[in-house]
């Protein structure tokens, strides 16, 4: 069911919160040893929150969340279950603080039913890098659920919660969102606070949400949205265009560079059958080229990279969770508990941002990519002066299976190619199922808005989606 | 690149690598640098402005704010009167 309709069933009194956390909390028993998408699920904690939301809804006054139960990624802060951002360096850490996000969705009762298992810090785009337990994708166990949001996309898929909190950095909502068939935002840059959110790289986070349709997550992005003063890059002006009614009329671009030869041939049919619907609605499309997009994957990398080094500095084994038990001196224990503690696609990325930050390489790599950012900021600019929205696959291929993983990093960076140019620009971009591949894997298409321009790419998403025959996964215990 | 190099980056990075780690990751950093140099060749034909590197500066100033008063942090310690440090080092 989508959030919409629990809504509905909490208010008429059809089901109870209490009933509706259960039924969840028993969905996570029977099939998280299998998916691994739940780090921790506290089941009496989750209880008294239902307990507290039921006295609401009860009352009358319920908000559009009260009693739904609502997966949280581990790396938002909360101050009453552990936050790990699934590494073992952080094992057993509970924050002192709620994140602003998680104290927004506690204002509407909302049920926080576990922390949800992740690519370790964020880094990665297959939740092989979790610290614990690779997630597995609920449409074929053998695959991955994509990442680093794969374990919100996972429970989502495998309804194990009604809806999800991510972050995506580089494309952690939408890819992951994409293997596992459901809708996940990227918000617009600023419009959410990351205050409580453990720093990835500040100027390319955003915490966003993955449910079943993109209403439910306009409704949790509802819940989650507001100017906050502790976040210095929460933006005060936030007004975009709206949702709209009609497709009629609208201009849709086609982005030429994510459509070639390294997209597979199915996704690509997938998504130029998605096109040719919204023509059909009275939409107009055309191909448009942003040539610079070519370069977004070094750029991306580079610019994550670098302020991944200075953001995981913080975690010495002194201040935060694990220390390392065979130190000798200050200089020891930072060095010993940081080559213990951190899994190896995050050492590759310090050392990747130490790298591109050394005297010498700064201009060439770190000045280089930001400007180069800069350029693809002012393509976007350009491209949707001249269009509503943008379309384009949201990965070249659908989910890998395990066995099949890259065994070269830059291969697997490549892959990333069509989700990280919009987070160089700031801007808001969606994915939602568009299709399945011959084996059943869904396919995504994603839809890129101007700033502040959410709620309109949700309604397009959301024409979309009312059209659209969604399969869902089948997980067996 | 060379292990030289790694194992300095290594000590910048304050990570403790083993021997067999290092070669391992000499492997991947140079795969990965070998992606990134695709950059380098790249022609820009923009003038580029310090905002263009400092992009942060885009949404908002960055404007001093007064702290917090000493007396009101202390005041909401969980001791109520001051804030204990555990000891680190022994």
């Amino acid at each position: 069911m989508t959030i919409k309709e629990l809504r509905c069933a909490l208010d008429s009194r059809e089901i109870s919160a209490a009933e509706l956390t259960k039924g969840y909390l028993a969905g996570i028993a029977e099939l998280n040893p299998q998916i691994g998408a739940y780090l921790h699920v506290n089941e009496e904690l989750a209880l008294s929150m239902a307990e507290k939301a039921q006295k609401r809804i009860d009352a009358g006054e319920s908000a559009p969340l009260t009693g739904i139960p609502i997966g949280i990624k581990d790396l938002l802060c909360t101050t009453d279950m552990p936050t790990t951002c699934a590494s073992k360096l952080l094992e057993g850490y509970i924050p002192p603080y709620d994140a602003t996000i998680i104290s927004n969705l506690r204002t509407q009762d909302t049920v926080l039913i576990g922390k949800i298992n992740m690519d370790e810090f964020a880094m990665g785009s297959s939740n092989m890098n979790s610290g614990y337990f690779p997630v597995k994708n609920p449409y074929d166990l053998n695959r991955v659920p994509g990442g680093s949001s794969g374990g919100s996309a996972a429970a989502v898929a495998a309804n194990l919660c009604a809806g999800a909190l991510g972050s995506d950095t580089g494309g952690s909502i939408r890819q992951p969102a994409s293997f596992c068939g459901v809708t996940g935002l990227r918000p617009t840059y600023g419009l959410v606070s990351r205050f409580g959110c453990v720093a990835f790289a500040s100027s390319l986070d955003q915490v966003g949400p993955l449910a079943q349709s993109a209403e439910d997550c306009g409704i949790i992005l509802d819940a989650i949205a507001s100017y906050d003063p502790k976040e210095m890059t929460s933006a005060r002006e936030r007004s975009g265009r709206p949702a709209t009614d009609s497709l009629k009329g609208l201009k849709l671009g086609l982005i030429e560079e994510l459509m070639g030869s390294d997209v597979e041939a199915q996704t690509k049919s997938a998504v130029e059958a998605a096109a040719r619907w919204y023509e059909a609605q009275g939409a107009i499309v055309e191909r448009i080229s942003l040539p610079m997009l070519k370069y977004g994957v070094p750029a991306y990398y580079l610019i994550s990279a670098a302020e991944a080094s200075a953001n995981l500095s913080r975690f010495d084994g002194v201040r935060y969770g694990q220390r390392s038990k065979s130190y000798t001196d200050y200089q020891s224990i930072v060095e010993k508990t940081r080559g213990e503690g951190f899994g190896w696609e995050v050492k590759r990325r310090i050392l990747l941002g130490a790298y591109a930050l050394c005297s010498g390489y700064y201009d060439a790599y770190y000045k280089k990519a930001v400007q180069l950012a800069h350029v693809v900021r002012e393509e976007y600019r350009k491209a949707l002066e001249q269009f509503d929205a943008l379309l384009s696959p949201v990965s070249p291929d659908v989910a890998f299976r395990f066995d099949n993983a890259p065994t070269d990093p830059a291969q697997g960076y490549i892959a990333d190619i069509c989700t990280v140019s919009a987070p160089l620009a700031g801007l808001p971009a969606l994915s939602t199922p568009c299709g399945y591949n011959s084996e059943g894997m869904p396919i995504g298409l994603m839809i890129t808005g101007k700033r502040f321009d959410d709620k309109f790419i949700l309604s397009l998403a959301s024409h979309y989606e009312r059209e659209f025959k969604k399969i869902p996964a089948e997980v067996r215990a | 690149m060379k292990e030289n190099n790694l194992e300095r980056l290594a000590e910048l990075a304050k990570i403790e690598f083993l021997p067999e780690e290092l070669a391992r990751m000499e492997n991947d950093m140079t795969s990965i640098i070998e992606l990134m140099d695709s950059l380098r060749d790249v022609e820009l034909n923009e003038a580029f402005g310090e905002d263009e590197v400092l992009r942060l500066a885009m949404l908002r100033e960055d404007a001093s704010l007064k702290s917090m008063e000493t007396v009101l942090l202390v005041s909401q310690s969980p001791e109520g009167a001051d804030f204990s440090i555990p000891k680190i080092l022994e």
